[in-house]
């Protein structure tokens, strides 16, 4: 009876004073070694890119939205071809607002055309996003619609070549200043060997 | 002959040691940087800018001014003699005004001729900003002018804003005479201290 009664206090003893064992971690999760499926399919896509040609404006300027947020291959392309031929000047100004900022599709040939629209304001809306890219290298287009017949166009032609020129001065100064550190910094590395 | 050769063997073992330990001349300094321009060249060609002059007699004045901004930012040589004929014959007072705003920035025997020009100017606001320029730039050459002219305007506000500048023109001078003064007090007192030495 005793040993029963000792056996049972040692093993509350040993109960109570055994150090739980840690939770056993779960177990890491299967690494990913596929990237995420295309929320759209190609034939989804498809049917993106034909929307493109849809009669209603707000349609169409939905669907190169949503072409330009799922990065869609032949975006470049779609944003030229609406920029020339979209029947509607809004749609083509709110086009030439993707190109800005997005060196990648900025394509200099698109934005030019977009310097011959008959709505002045996708000429001027083309002519601020040739500034933001600074490219002087369009400064023959530019300087064309200094005889332009809208007013507004021909100063925003004067403020884009403006644009270009302090682009064009920023870089200078920045290579001015970097060859002059690499000029002290040869000096000093003479005078060290000295 | 053992002698000759060791003379010999010493004169050569001298002559490989001072070779070796020759000091080495030091580097040649490195070349200086290139020559740099303090402005880089205008982003657009002659025959571009050529159109750029052009517009500067657009029918539009606001084109008009840009086109002189930009020549202006280019630091094309004609810019200057744009703005002074701008400030001359242009039909629009806010464009010589503006004129008159972009030269007080600037210094020259031509800038100051334009201002004066500008002082006989059929507008007065045109006169007012002509006068606001030579104030600003602080020359006191042309106070005579402003002294026998915008003086005796017939606007009143021309009349005191030539009183303004006069005084300003006046402060200035007073204050480099006063600067030339104590100058030439420091000068003499040291010369003064260095006859004591000697």
């Amino acid at each position: 009876m005793l040993f029963i009664f000792l056996g049972a206090a040692s093993f509350l003893v040993w109960d109570h004073l055994h150090p739980e064992r840690e939770a056993v971690a779960p177990p890491p999760p299967p690494a990913i070694v596929q990237q995420p499926g295309p929320v759209f399919s190609e034939d989804e896509i498809r049917k993106v890119r034909m929307s493109l040609q849809d009669a209603d404006s707000s349609v169409r300027w939905a669907a190169i939205q949503l072409l330009f947020n799922i990065r869609d291959p032949q975006l470049g392309p779609s944003l030229e071809k609406m920029l020339a031929e979209d029947p509607d000047p809004e749609v083509r100004m709110k086009v030439v607002s993707l190109f800005k900022g997005r060196e990648d599709l900025s394509r200099l040939g698109a934005l030019v055309r977009g310097l011959g629209d008959y709505d002045s304001n996708v000429r001027i809306a083309s002519l601020q996003a040739l500034g933001d890219i600074g490219d002087p290298s369009v400064a023959v287009w530019v300087t064309a619609l200094l005889r332009d017949t809208e007013p507004t166009v021909r100063i925003e032609a004067l403020r884009t070549l403006g644009r270009f020129q302090d682009k064009r001065k920023a870089e200078f100064k920045i290579l001015a200043e970097k060859l002059r550190a690499d000029y002290e910094d040869a000096v000093r590395r003479a005078a060290a060997r000295r | 002959m053992k002698y000759v050769l060791l003379v010999c063997a010493i004169a050569v073992a001298g002559f490989m040691a001072y070779k070796e330990f020759k000091p080495v001349p030091p580097p040649p300094p490195p070349p200086p940087p290139p020559a740099i321009l303090s402005e880089p060249a205008p982003v657009i060609n002659e025959e571009e800018q050529a159109k750029i002059l052009k517009s500067t007699e657009d029918q539009d004045p606001s084109v008009r001014w840009e086109a002189v901004l930009l020549l202006d930012k280019m630091k094309s040589p004609q810019a200057m003699p744009v703005i002074f004929h701008m400030l001359k014959k242009d039909l629009e007072a806010p464009l010589r005004i503006k004129a008159c705003e972009l030269l007080s920035n600037r210094r020259g025997a031509d800038v100051l001729d334009a201002l004066v020009g500008a002082l006989k100017d059929q507008e007065p606001d045109v006169r007012l900003a002509s006068l606001r320029a030579i104030e600003k730039i602080g020359d006191y050459s042309v106070a005579g002018v402003i002294a026998t002219g915008p003086i005796k305007d017939q606007e009143e506000s021309v009349r005191l804003q030539a009183l303004k500048t006069l005084n300003t023109l006046q402060d200035k001078k007073q204050a480099e005479i006063e600067a030339a003064r104590v100058r030439y007090e420091q000068e003499k007192a040291a010369a003064a201290e260095a006859a004591k030495k000697g």
